[in-house]
């Protein structure tokens, strides 16, 4: 749902979707409207990763989804805001010269946890540690972290 | 049986022992070793098999990436709630075999095994074609000790589920301790003649 402003700017009023950040500068090209991977984590925080060859995922605080419709200019990776907005459930305000979009992030669904595949969020585990402790993937949060499962047979 | 291994590889990373098949049930392991990459914003970038070189150039390609300031929150598996909520689902739905081998994994971590086979059972009795529920039993009976019984829960877990090569391997590691602790370590030829043997009887 939109309206307008005077100022020329929309003014969006998202039904249940959190406004995540100032309106991002938009690109378009092929008709088709971009936005920065940088200003996405910069500002929106929504993280821009490669997972192989001409699929990136995109995550949020809560949820991922994967990306196709991308391009590269340079260094730079565009997402294409129309495949973000259905992907990972964002809702997608522009201004009114289509120069500016404001991003909100929708409620997300009820989430069966996550399948291991890439391109998901790695769930909350946990063990035992050989000391009788606690090993949990929280623990390493913020880090990288390799994950091997194996056995004595 | 692990800390044998970690010792002798003199490991510093942190080791855990998933003793009720968590990671195996989460993401439906059919075979281990197997590796998961997970970046600083919790994304799951990598899985694999053994360390091959193509796996470690990749693993070494997303260490290369700059550090990305998103941190996601991980989704909670469907057995990690705690007891007391699972307790509540088998009673809203006590007909629900998913709720009942939820809280089984869930009791077998907290060491609470008599109840974890009671409701282990219960997950078997209602979902009798899931090789995940005779396996869950099969390790909770493992750990209490009745050989015999975890045996047979395994061999039904199998039946049900025959490319599962962890169940294969632990039915494998039980009946024939010697080819796997022995002193001589892993006996690969006597694995690759029991996989020639169950061919052949096909």
């Amino acid at each position: 749902m939109f309206r307008r402003t005077l100022a020329g700017l929309v003014a969006v009023g998202f039904l249940g979707g959190t406004v995540l950040a100032a309106p991002l500068p938009v690109v378009k090209a092929g008709g088709v409207a971009y936005v920065s991977a940088r200003d996405l984590e910069k500002q929106a925080g929504i993280a821009i990763k490669p997972l192989s060859e001409g699929v990136y995922v995109a995550c949020s605080e809560d949820r991922c989804a994967l990306l196709r419709l991308t391009r590269l200019t340079g260094d730079e990776v565009q997402v294409a805001l129309d495949e973000l907005a259905r992907s990972l459930g964002v809702e997608v305000g522009f201004a009114e010269d289509g120069r500016a979009a404001t991003l909100a992030m929708k409620a997300a669904a009820e989430t069966a946890g996550s399948t291991g595949m890439p391109g998901t969020l790695a769930p909350q585990v946990e063990w035992v540690g050989l000391d009788g402790g606690k090993v949990s993937l929280a623990q390493f949060r913020g880090r990288r972290v390799l994950i091997n499962s194996w056995a004595s047979w | 049986m692990v800390r044998p291994w970690v010792e002798k590889a003199g490991a510093t990373f942190a080791v855990g022992v998933d003793r009720s098949d968590v990671l195996g049930s989460a993401f439906g392991l059919k075979a281990i070793p197997v590796s998961f990459l997970v970046d600083e914003v919790g994304i799951i970038r990598l899985r694999g098999g053994g360390p091959s070189a193509e796996f470690l150039a990749e693993i070494e390609g997303i260490l290369k990436e700059p550090v990305s300031g998103v941190r996601s929150q991980p989704p909670r598996l469907a057995d990690a709630s705690p007891i007391e909520e699972l307790r509540g689902r088998v009673v809203v739905e006590p007909d629900r075999g998913g709720h009942r081998l939820a809280l089984a994994q869930a009791l077998e971590r907290a060491g609470w095994l008599e109840e974890a086979e009671a409701e282990a059972t219960e997950a078997v009795r209602r979902m009798p074609n899931d090789a995940q529920a005779w396996f869950t039993r099969g390790l909770v009976r493992l750990r209490r000790e009745q050989r015999d019984t975890a045996l047979r829960d395994f061999r039904e877990a199998q039946r049900r589920d025959p490319g599962n090569w962890r169940i294969r391997k632990q039915i494998w590691a039980l009946e024939n301790p010697e080819r796997f602790y022995g002193p001589e370590g892993i006996d690969w030829a006597w694995q690759r003649e029991e996989v020639e043997r169950e061919r052949g009887e096909k």
